[in-house]
């Protein structure tokens, strides 16, 4: 693989910095997918692509050639995403069984509809799950991203998030089940249709 | 198995993440039980829609941006070093002097103690004097000769 052994050839600055410029062809359209995915724009997503990278460089020294670069990458990407939301203090997010019947829940979204990202939204539905994803808490959301769209092991999402797999087990499906609830309340008859032509 | 901790692990089952007894015993309650297999299917559909969500294409100059972050970082990195470096030569100084006080300390305990130590000789040596005269066979003839002067 092309990431396996980088460590080997990246004797001085200049090494890495070739070395970098590889890794950031090869992987910073994953990363930038993932970062989206995780906090719902793209200026916040390209800022964590960014805050990555940088922490990849200045901590390449820590890097371990037994994982993929971009698994290290996705748990630098994880780590700051949580570090932020922490910090922002989102983590109090509501909970979607417990958010209120009158619609009173603001999410904290960007308003897609003026969005250039706007075009992305190619179906109807990945508003909504986009929605869903931001309403739980950045453990939960990351354990499902990993899982569900980058397609990990559980024992590749636990490495990643420095945690058991029996915790991420029950994150992923709790997580799941929340996303579920989510669509059926908020885009039920969407939601329904697709299910149904599967 | 119920039909609670079967809907638990049924994330897991559609993940192929369970083996041995578990399985087996998931598949056998899935086999019987129409409700798990419906809910069964829900996640499915779920995990199906979460795996088809496109991926947002990042801006043309994304690559070029964290390029030139890396550039960056390269050229501060002497400085950064330079900083480390006077860090280190604070530490090793207050290492150095906190040394050289440590060793004072020591000498000046040391002759004090050395000081004290023939005072306390001398009080023996004092008292000694006092002792009768019998005991002198057995003090050492250094001690006889200074506490009883020349016979």
């Amino acid at each position: 693989m092309f990431f396996v052994g980088v460590k080997e050839k990246t004797n001085s600055v200049g090494d890495r910095l070739d070395l970098f410029e590889g890794l950031i062809k090869d992987a910073h359209r994953p990363a930038y997918g993932l970062a989206y995915r995780l906090t719902g724009n793209a200026s916040e997503a390209e800022d964590l692509v960014q805050e990555s990278f940088v922490r990849a460089y200045r901590f390449f020294h820590r890097y371990d050639d037994s994982l993929p670069f971009t698994s290290w990458l996705y748990r630098i990407m994880t780590n700051a995403h949580i570090d932020s939301v922490r910090r922002r203090g989102r983590l109090k997010t509501t909970s979607l069984e417990a958010s209120g019947s009158d619609g009173s829940t603001t999410w904290d979204l960007p308003d897609l509809e003026a969005s250039p990202d706007r075009a992305m939204l190619q179906n109807s539905l990945e508003e909504p799950v986009q929605k869903a994803l931001l309403s739980m808490t950045a453990e939960f959301r990351t354990a499902v991203l990993l899982a569900d769209v980058e397609g990990l092991a559980y024992e590749e999402v636990a490495e990643i998030m420095k945690t058991s797999v029996g915790t991420v087990r029950s994150r992923i499906h709790r997580g799941r089940k929340q996303i579920r609830s989510y669509l059926l309340k908020h885009a039920p008859k969407t939601y329904r249709g697709y299910c149904d032509e599967l | 198995m119920n039909c609670k901790s079967v809907q638990n692990r049924l994330s897991a089952y559609l993940d192929r993440e369970l083996g041995g007894d578990e399985l087996l015993v998931l598949r056998a309650h899935l086999s019987t039980c129409r409700e798990c297999r419906e809910e069964l299917d829900g996640l499915r559909a779920l995990k199906s829609l979460l795996g088809g969500v496109p991926c947002p294409e990042p801006p043309d100059d994304l690559s070029d941006k964290l390029t030139a972050s890396m550039l960056k970082l390269r050229y501060e990195e002497p400085r950064k070093l330079f900083k480390v470096s006077a860090f280190m030569f604070a530490g090793v100084a207050a290492c150095s002097m906190l040394g050289t006080l440590v060793a004072l300390n020591y000498n000046l305990n040391r002759s004090g103690r050395e000081n004290s130590a023939m005072g306390m000789g001398n009080m023996a040596n004092a008292s000694r004097m006092d002792l009768p005269t019998y005991a002198d066979s057995h003090v050492s003839p250094i001690i006889s000769a200074s506490n009883f002067g020349p016979r």
